[in-house]
């Protein structure tokens, strides 16, 4: 029910995404000395191209001029998926992780998961206040 | 993908270096140990590797022990012809273990289990974020 508002499905991709960025990072810390394991990301899908295809009103689309013309696929519907990370060095046994980068990451992300659920719960307390209820 | 699947990984994580500090310790306290009969091998360092294993129980892409091994690099000649370990000619066989790489690999895996004990925390703050929606 949530889901139909806009907002409520948006803040619910951000976390489903910190919470699948976080498996992978926790991944590459226990894998931190597993010969030729590289590290992992996950892509981050564009939510700010999402937020724009929300809002609707004053977007501004690529005109079609011939029937042939294909309109680009909207953007950050694609679920995340994993990348490989190429900056890190690589070991001589093949293994490519960072310690310091990955729980850099980790606390990141971390970071953003608390950004999000305060947005949701701000929003809840929103709609709490407008059906009259004590927030 | 459950946040308790982050635990999971991690504590997987914790305990393939623990397994590395147990080794560690084990090749530092025999790192004296002579044959017991003349002219026999002494104590030969062990290692081990680690690898990426899947939990197909949970689905899970885990971290374990790949394998023991031993270490073939050549052991330490030293002339002591009193030892009860030396052969005819009064050279006694060392153990191949050099304490200052035991002491290193063991401060790595120190790092690499406390990263993972990073990353358990950090999960439950995840947790926790989204727990204080309830309040």
């Amino acid at each position: 029910m949530l889901e139909r508002i806009s907002l409520f499905d948006l803040v619910g991709r951000r976390l489903a995404f910190a919470e699948q960025r976080h498996m992978v990072l926790t991944r590459n810390i226990a894998n931190a000395d597993t010969p030729g394991y590289r590290a992992q990301d996950v892509k981050q899908p564009d939510f700010g191209a999402m937020v724009a295809a929300r809002a609707g009103a004053g977007r501004v689309e690529l005109a079609r001029s011939h029937d042939g013309h294909r309109l680009p696929a909207s953007n950050g519907t694609e679920g995340p998926h994993r990348v490989r990370d190429a900056k890190v060095a690589v070991t001589v046994s093949g293994n490519a992780v960072n310690l310091e980068e990955e729980a850099g990451k980790l606390a990141s992300n971390a970071g953003q998961h608390g950004r999000a659920m305060a947005v949701y719960g701000k929003y809840i307390s929103f709609l709490k206040l407008a059906v009259g209820a004590s927030a | 993908m459950k946040l308790e699947d982050a635990v999971a990984i991690a504590s997987a994580g914790m305990k393939v270096q623990g397994v590395r500090v147990r080794l560690a310790s084990e090749n530092l306290a025999n790192a004296s140990s002579t044959a017991a009969e003349p002219g026999g091998d002494p104590y030969r360092r062990k290692t081990v590797s680690f690898r990426e294993s899947l939990d197909r129980a949970r689905d899970l892409r885990l971290v374990d022990v790949a394998r023991y091994d031993v270490d073939h690099t050549a052991f330490e000649r030293r002339y002591d012809p009193a030892h009860p370990a030396a052969d005819d000619t009064g050279y006694v066989l060392m153990p191949n273990v050099r304490p200052l790489v035991e002491l290193m690999d063991m401060r790595e895996a120190q790092r690499s289990y406390e990263a993972n004990l990073n990353a358990i925390s950090m999960t439950r703050r995840l947790v926790r974020q989204t727990l204080d929606l309830l309040r």
